[in-house]
């Protein structure tokens, strides 16, 4: 055997290993994508049981708001008017979102899932700040215009208080509510469970696969 | 602190195969390997700091990881010698399985290197990698005549050997 058999010989190992070495890129880029789907599968379902029950709750609310408004209760109606459209926001985000949730799963592109991701997640953040929004209207849905005329000091007084502190903790938890500061209470309150760590862990993932690939 | 991590991350990357080389030459369980890859990860980010641009990162991670690769072959040395005399059965031929070597000759070659002391294995090794005497002697921190005997003693008696066990 002459010396440049020898080295030939060990440098075949280097390709076995140059190949080895791609082939585990790919598992690993396959593994992490399907973590990512996984993680994302697991919102499927609260999200779909929101919209079920939503969607009938929402038409319920825009029916509640015709009523009132025929019926001369316009500060009820205007309570409730407010609700359904918030609500009904909410509703077709949740739509989109499960649109989106399909899109990232049967997305190859590491960039595009990212990009995905950001908008769900965002999304989702959107219609949890809009159901604060919502708050302090619930207290004037039930306002009676007899009652107010009757006794407007005390019932009014009193409604004037429900509805200025729902407002304020409505501004609170609006203003307090912050993707950039997670570990905040009121964030960690809020921004935990099924809604929200399957969206945190899915983006870890891809961050951590798209600076695995850009190595 | 992201900037210097992303610059050992990108420099490990490109230098995967050197180390999972000096792993696959100092442990023959895979399990091992691990612990050991990950012992030359470790030390070589703790070494980072001084790395002097003078030497190349191939030069600098060879340094560590053969280094390492000694002391941990020395450490775990009497843990092996128990193990494969008491259960010779649980040996595992993780050429086949890891690398998917389809050629014997190679696998003569791993088996000869395996048996070469610790010092006369990174040599070897480093000579094989293509790695100039000079860059070993900085390396191993001997003489390049040193090198250049040990290396051609090496080579001449694991021909030999080579050819007897090719022939049987």
């Amino acid at each position: 055997m002459t010396d440049k058999e020898l080295l030939q010989l060990w440098q075949s190992t280097d390709h076995k290993l140059e190949k080895m070495i791609k082939i585990n890129k790919q598992i690993i880029g396959e593994v992490t994508a399907l973590k990512i789907n996984r993680s994302l599968g697991r919102m499927r379902m609260p999200k779909s049981i929101f919209i079920l029950i939503g969607i009938p709750y929402t038409f319920l609310l825009w029916f509640i708001c015709m009523i009132t408004f025929l019926a001369d209760s316009y500060i009820m109606a205007s309570g409730f008017l407010i609700i359904s459209l918030i609500m009904s926001y909410v509703v077709i985000s949740y739509l989109l979102q499960l649109y989106q949730i399909g899109q990232i799963q049967s997305s190859r592109d590491i960039i595009t899932v990212q990009q995905h991701l950001s908008q769900l997640r965002l999304s989702s953040f959107n219609c949890l700040k809009a159901n604060v929004i919502q708050l302090p209207f619930w207290s004037i849905c039930w306002i009676s215009m007899n009652a107010l005329k009757e006794s407007p000091l005390i019932y009014g007084g009193s409604n004037v208080l429900i509805f200025s502190g729902l407002s304020y903790l409505s501004y609170w938890l609006y203003t307090n509510l912050s993707l950039d500061d997670p570990r905040s209470k009121v964030s960690q309150f809020f921004l935990s469970g099924i809604e929200w760590e399957p969206i945190e862990k899915a983006i870890q993932l891809a961050e951590e696969l798209d600076e695995y690939r850009r190595l | 602190m992201n900037s210097k991590k992303d610059t050992f991350l990108k420099m490990l990357e490109q230098h995967k195969a050197l180390i999972h080389k000096v792993s696959y030459s100092y442990c023959k369980q895979s399990e091992d390997r691990k612990d050991l890859t990950q012992e030359i990860i470790i030390q070589l980010w703790a070494s980072f700091e001084t790395y002097d641009p003078q030497y190349q990162y191939s030069t600098w991670i060879y340094r560590i990881a053969l280094n390492t690769a000694i002391s941990y072959y020395r450490k775990h040395q009497n843990r092996r010698e128990r193990i494969e005399t008491t259960a010779p059965i649980f040996e595992i031929k993780t050429t086949s399985e890891e690398i998917e070597n389809d050629n014997p000759d190679l696998e003569i070659l791993h088996s000869l290197i395996e048996k070469l002391a610790d010092i006369d294995r990174a040599l070897f090794l480093l000579y094989l990698d293509g790695v100039s005497q000079n860059q070993i002697s900085d390396i191993m921190g001997i003489s390049t005549s040193n090198v250049s005997t040990k290396i051609n003693r090496r080579k001449k008696k694991l021909k030999t050997q080579f050819s007897n066990l090719k022939a049987k």
